[in-house]
Formats: C-alpha cells, sequence, structure tokens
C-alpha cells in the first residue's frame, strides 16, 4: 500500500493551502448559537421519525444594490422587520451576500409595500440587530475587530458605539433603554445611556443554559431557554430593567419555538415555530396565547418560510402591528434583486 | 439568582489561546486536506471544514473528551457535505456548474492517480483518506465513520483494488 499511500499523500500535499481563519468559526459559532433551538427541534423530529426541519442560515439582509432608501421613523408597530436566509451560489467561503460598507433591511409596511433602510456599515453573518421600540436599531458590530453595540437612528446614522467586554457578546435582544447580551459568563442587562451592566444570569461550568432567542417590548423581554425546556413550549418573561423573571408562559406541548414575541403592550405572546401534531406529524404553526392566564387565543397552521436555493435569498418577517394584529411574511427573491421580494412575498395576516 | 455587578465596559483585549485554539491550528489543515480528497471538491471542502469546526467549538466541552476530535470534525464535514450535495440534487437538475469531481486537482502532482482516486465512490475514498491521511487504525476510522471494522476493510481492500488496476492499466486504456 506504500506507493498508493505516497501518491495519495501528494494529492492531499499538493492542494492549495485551506485560507480558513478561527475568527470565521467563532462568527459562525456565534449565530449558530442564537438558532440552537431550531437546531434543537430538528433533533427532536429525526428522533422521531418526522421529517427533517431544517432552519437555513440567517443573515442580516443584504444587498448592496439597487440603492436602498432609509425610511424615516415610524412608530412601532407600523412595520415589520424582513430577515433574510441567504444561500450562496457556490458554497465557496466568502460568498455570503455581504454588501460592502453597509447593509439593507427590509421593512413591511402596513399597506403591503416594502421600503428599504440602510445600515451604515456592513453586518456580519448573523442578525445580529434589534428594532427598538421607538423606531432605531440596535445592533452588535463585531466587523472591527472587537465587539461594539451600536445604535443607529432610523435615518440611518450612529448614535452610539460602546465597546463590550466578554469574549463572543451575542445580541439576544434590546428595548428602548436596554439590551441584553449573553457572552461565555452570562447574560447581561446593558444601560443604553449610561452603559451601567447588570448580570442578570451567570454561566455554570462553562455551559451557558441561557436564552437563545429573545424579544423585548418595553420593559418586558421575552426568552426561550434551554433550561426553560423548550420543547415544552415554555417561555419566560423577564422584566429588563430588574432582571427578573416575572413569569413563564408556556404556548402548548410537543413543539419548537423559533421566535417567541410579545406584543407591544406585553399582554399577549405570540410564537412561530413547529408543533408535532397527530401521529407526530410536523406542523409549522403561529399561536398567540395571553401572558397572563396562559390561555390559547389563535392557533394557526401556516406555511414554512420558503427556502432559497443557491444565489437567491429568502426573506421572512413576523411581527405586530399593534396589540390586536399580527403578521407572518415570507418570500425568496434572486440574490442582488432585493426589490424582487415585493413580488413574491406570502403574507398571513391575524386578528387576535 | 440574579447577581448585580454594575461595571463601566472597556475594550477586549486579547485572550490567552485556548484548547479549541490550538486544537483549530493544529487540525484544521489536515481536516480540510482530507476532505478535500475524500469530496474531490476543495471548496466544498473549505466550507464543510469551516462548518464542522463552528461545530466543534459549540461542542468543544464534549468534542473534546473524544479520542480523536479530528477525526470527528471529518466525519462532521464530510456528512454536512454529502448533505449539501443531495440538497443541490434535489433543489435543481444536476447543471453544468455544479463542481465536476476532477476540476479541483488540477494542480496536483499525479493526475493518474488523482483520476483512479476520483473514480472510486466516496464512501471508499473516505476509508483511504483516514487510514493514509488522518493515520487512523482500522478500529478509529470504524468509530469515525460508524461502519462496521468488516466493513472498514472491505472496503479498503476494494479501494486499493481498485487504484491498483487503474494505475497498472497502460495509460492508454485510461
Amino acid at each position: 500500500m506504500n506507493d498508493i499511500d505516497a501518491a495519495v499523500r501528494d494529492i492531499a500535499a499538493a492542494l492549495p493551502p485551506p485560507g480558513l481563519s478561527l475568527d470565521r468559526v467563532r462568527a459562525r459559532a456565534r449565530a449558530r448559537r442564537r438558532r440552537s433551538v431550531a437546531g434543537r427541534i430538528a433533533a427532536l423530529l429525526a428522533a422521531l421519525g418526522a421529517a427533517a426541519v431544517t432552519f437555513p442560515q440567517m443573515v442580516p439582509i443584504l444587498n448592496a444594490d439597487p440603492t436602498p432608501t432609509p425610511s424615516a421613523a415610524a412608530p412601532h408597530g407600523r412595520r415589520i422587520d424582513l430577515y433574510a436566509a441567504a444561500v450562496p451560489a457556490d458554497p465557496t467561503p466568502g460568498q455570503s451576500p455581504q454588501p460592502a460598507g453597509r447593509t439593507a433591511l427590509a421593512q413591511l409596511q402596513s399597506d403591503g409595500s416594502v421600503r428599504w433602510a440602510t445600515l451604515p456599515f456592513a453586518l456580519g453573518d448573523t442578525e445580529e440587530y434589534v428594532y427598538l421600540p421607538d423606531g432605531r436599531y440596535a445592533i452588535l458590530d463585531d466587523t472591527a475587530g472587537g465587539a461594539a453595540l451600536v445604535v443607529v437612528g432610523a435615518d440611518g446614522r450612529e448614535q452610539l458605539r460602546r465597546p463590550l467586554t466578554g469574549a463572543d457578546p451575542i445580541l439576544l435582544a434590546a428595548s428602548t433603554g436596554h439590551a441584553i447580551l449573553r457572552d461565555d459568563s452570562g447574560v447581561r442587562l446593558h444601560d443604553l445611556a449610561t452603559g451601567a451592566e447588570k448580570v442578570i444570569r451567570t454561566a455554570e461550568n462553562g455551559d451557558l443554559p441561557l436564552p437563545t432567542f429573545g424579544t423585548a417590548e418595553g420593559n418586558r423581554l421575552a426568552v426561550i431557554s434551554v433550561e426553560e425546556k423548550q420543547y415544552s413550549c415554555l417561555v419566560g418573561i423577564r422584566d429588563t430593567v430588574s432582571g427578573d423573571r416575572t413569569g413563564t408562559v408556556s404556548a402548548g406541548a410537543r413543539c419548537g419555538i423559533v421566535r417567541p414575541l410579545l406584543s407591544p403592550d406585553g399582554t399577549k405572546l405570540a410564537v412561530r415555530g413547529t408543533f408535532l401534531g397527530d401521529a407526530d406529524r410536523p406542523e409549522h404553526r403561529i399561536r398567540v396565547v395571553e401572558v397572563a392566564t396562559g390561555r390559547i387565543l389563535r392557533d394557526e397552521v401556516v406555511p414554512e418560510p420558503a427556502r432559497a436555493r443557491p444565489g437567491q435569498v429568502a426573506y421572512r418577517g413576523f411581527g405586530w402591528w399593534d396589540e390586536h394584529r399580527l403578521t407572518y411574511a415570507y418570500g425568496v427573491a434572486e440574490q442582488g434583486r432585493p426589490d424582487d421580494v415585493r413580488g413574491a412575498l406570502k403574507r398571513f395576516d391575524f386578528t387576535v | 439568582m440574579t447577581a448585580e455587578t454594575a461595571r463601566a465596559p472597556a475594550p477586549r483585549s486579547e485572550p490567552p489561546p485556548d484548547a479549541f485554539e490550538t486544537f483549530y491550528a493544529e487540525s484544521v489543515d489536515r481536516v480540510y486536506r482530507a476532505l478535500a480528497v475524500t469530496l474531490v471538491d476543495v471548496a466544498l471542502a473549505r466550507e464543510a471544514t469551516d462548518e464542522a469546526m463552528t461545530r466543534a467549538y459549540l461542542h468543544w466541552s464534549k468534542v473534546s473528551r473524544l479520542n480523536n476530535p479530528g477525526g470527528w470534525v471529518f466525519r462532521v464535514g464530510l456528512n454536512w457535505a454529502t448533505s449539501w450535495r443531495r440538497k443541490l440534487r434535489r433543489e435543481r437538475p444536476l447543471a453544468d456548474d455544479f463542481p465536476r469531481p476532477a476540476a479541483a486537482h488540477h494542480d496536483t502532482a499525479d493526475a493518474a492517480v488523482t483520476e483512479a482516486l476520483t473514480a472510486l465512490p466516496v464512501q471508499q475514498r473516505a476509508v483511504v483518506v483516514c487510514r493514509v491521511l488522518l493515520d487512523l487504525s482500522t478500529v478509529d476510522t470504524a468509530t469515525v465513520l460508524g461502519l462496521p471494522e468488516g466493513t472498514v476493510r472491505s472496503r479498503l481492500s476494494r479501494a486499493l483494488a481498485a487504484l491498483r488496476a487503474d494505475l497498472t492499466r497502460p495509460e492508454e486504456d485510461r
């Protein structure tokens, strides 16, 4: 076998260098942690012999052209951000649709139109930005070496930039006054005005049984965490000022939630996720639960967001317009032509 | 439960190299080359290595306790790449722009071996790569690929026989 050994080694040695970096692995890992709930759902469903469910990589939108138009500040509840899941045309690293020096965000308006807002710098392969109730954005920017928490106005201008401590911080959620950050040491509440921080959960044994997704409304934060058994659909509600948990809401049983959303007044919790129905058949559902009582107010089976093929971008959005109306929308557009999403958008409106 | 600290954020300092960093530095090149030879596709191997290393990073507390973390990363990368190819085939007809097997090795030292290796089924190539490039024993190869030892031996034997047959054929027959 020695002759073949040597030949195979020669082939391997003659390959071009990998050109990979640990920084890229860490960035991917950060993005992945945010989606760990989705992965666990897939594993759960696979274990039950159900059809595999995959959740493609999510990135903040995308494209340098056509030139997006910054939208005016809008009161909360009048637009829904559409995130994008992009599939590179080929799997070569560096082919993700990163814009040069800026990021365009799609916003679904209540009249069905799509507007574009521009952030003044390119985001990494994550969706680490949060649309604040006052129309601004809180963003985790780690494109310049160290990580920084940035607040950008609706006009696209940077209002705040604050370096962050801790290894591999993740922006979990934000409200008008606070951002919720997670890193290897735990979860911290960050006061946007003063920069003071409060640890609301510490890491144990190097692992983080901590919130993986969160959305904040007013002074409340809905979080899914590993320790809160996401398979049984439990969502913790936390006060973003004190950091204390004020309640836990169950959205049912045998499900995996990919996104919990509190209504603007904090009285209702909408969740989107995969639920195991009859005969363990996985169903993609939107369910709205009353926070105070746990009563299910609305329960609808909806299609899964469309998946992008190589060279395409899949958009998805889910949000409240006001205390009674919410919308789930998705669509696919060719990479480089984000405006196509207008024609291809599928939209589902619910009244509660 | 709530520990409270008020602290002023400070710029991040460069942390000392950790265990994963050391593992990454030692393994990434070898895993990438093993995947590239197995998949016969350099670009896909890069992405598969990145993906597998990301998963290793996320689960490092468990992966680091394995006998052969590098083998685990190879297996994860191989599975991911196989799945990716399957997905591509399902979502669009086999197109000319899909990387052709031979395209990855234009500049290899031995085109004949490359061609013979490319002609092997990917399962056999994976076994050859584990034994030759990752220096794994039959037992370790079986563990890494999730195969019975007998299957590893038979695949290796078939692969070597095919490679020898291919390489001893007169050039004009190839």
